[in-house]
């Protein structure tokens, strides 16, 4: 996927600075709510139905502070990224049990083929432990999209 | 919403995720990027729940179109059908007029959800 491509997902629309939410069942709340009012998607009861039952499949807390709630769904327009920042963290069920603090919501229409490139160089960029850390503390769409180009230009 | 069609969609998507973790390519590729992937039985549990708040003659329709098309319903856009790209002659003017009501496709039969 090129670089440019996968920036061009990230919108500052898109961007939650710091969840209202405290609990894993209210950010997936708090991020349908903003799919529907953004329209990305006409209803937000039927992405929550779904990313809830794609949590009972297996968390999908990575570890490190770093969820990635993602699912393909015909209530998706295109391939939407949602980016969240809960710098208090919130626990996600993760296997390390760390506490969650940014949590990239993915969802896309059955067929995309962007999807899974796009999942994949996702968690190439967030194996970089440099990275990580950076992304770890950031507080606005400005610094976490200059974290982001940096590492796709170092590559 | 319509309260079918709702539940109509999230069938289709639960569909679809079960079918995938039928899939040994998706599951290791699911679990090399660091994915949990164990509750199948859940999700089947969930869908059991979910059926049950469709009606059997709808749901039977969902059932034969699936088995004929791979998928019981269709993106809506500009009122074209994706399922088979034929207009829809009724006039709809928006998401909210096209999903307060339970609609086939007449050309496909596809169920139309205004995405
Ligand atoms: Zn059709």
């Amino acid at each position: 996927m090129l670089l440019e491509q996968f920036l061009n997902f990230f919108d500052s629309d898109l961007f939650i600075e710091d969840f209202t939410s405290h609990t894993k069942k209210d950010i997936i709340k708090e991020i349908a709510n903003l799919l529907e009012t953004t329209k990305k998607i006409f209803k937000a009861e039927i992405i929550i139905d779904l990313l809830e039952k794609r949590e009972q499949l297996g968390t999908t807390a990575i570890g490190k502070g770093i969820a990635i709630p993602h699912c393909r769904s015909m209530a998706a327009k295109e391939l939407t990224v949602i980016v969240g920042l809960k710098p208090e963290g919130v626990d996600f069920d993760a296997p390390d049990h760390h506490p969650i603090k940014i949590v990239f919501v993915i969802i896309a229409p059955p067929q995309d083929v962007n999807y899974l490139p796009f999942l994949g160089k996702l968690v190439e960029l967030l194996r970089d432990e440099t990275t990580r850390k950076r992304l770890l503390r950031v507080k606005s769409f400005k610094g976490f999209k200059k974290v982001i180009t940096e590492f796709l230009t170092n590559e | 919403m319509n309260d079918i069609l709702q539940n109509l969609v999230i069938l289709q998507d639960l569909d679809e995720m079960i079918s995938e973790l039928n899939n040994d390519e998706i599951i290791t590729q699911q679990e090399e990027m660091g994915f949990e992937i164990n509750g199948l039985e859940k999700l089947i549990e969930a869908r059991e729940e979910l059926i049950k708040r469709i009606p059997l003659e709808i749901f039977n329709h969902y059932n034969r179109v699936r088995s004929r098309y791979g998928r019981a319903i269709a993106p809506v856009r500009e009122n074209i059908c994706l399922g088979c790209f034929i207009k829809i002659p009724t006039q709809i003017s928006s998401r909210e007029m096209g999903n307060q009501v339970l609609r086939n496709c007449e050309n496909c039969g596809r169920y139309l959800y205004w995405v």
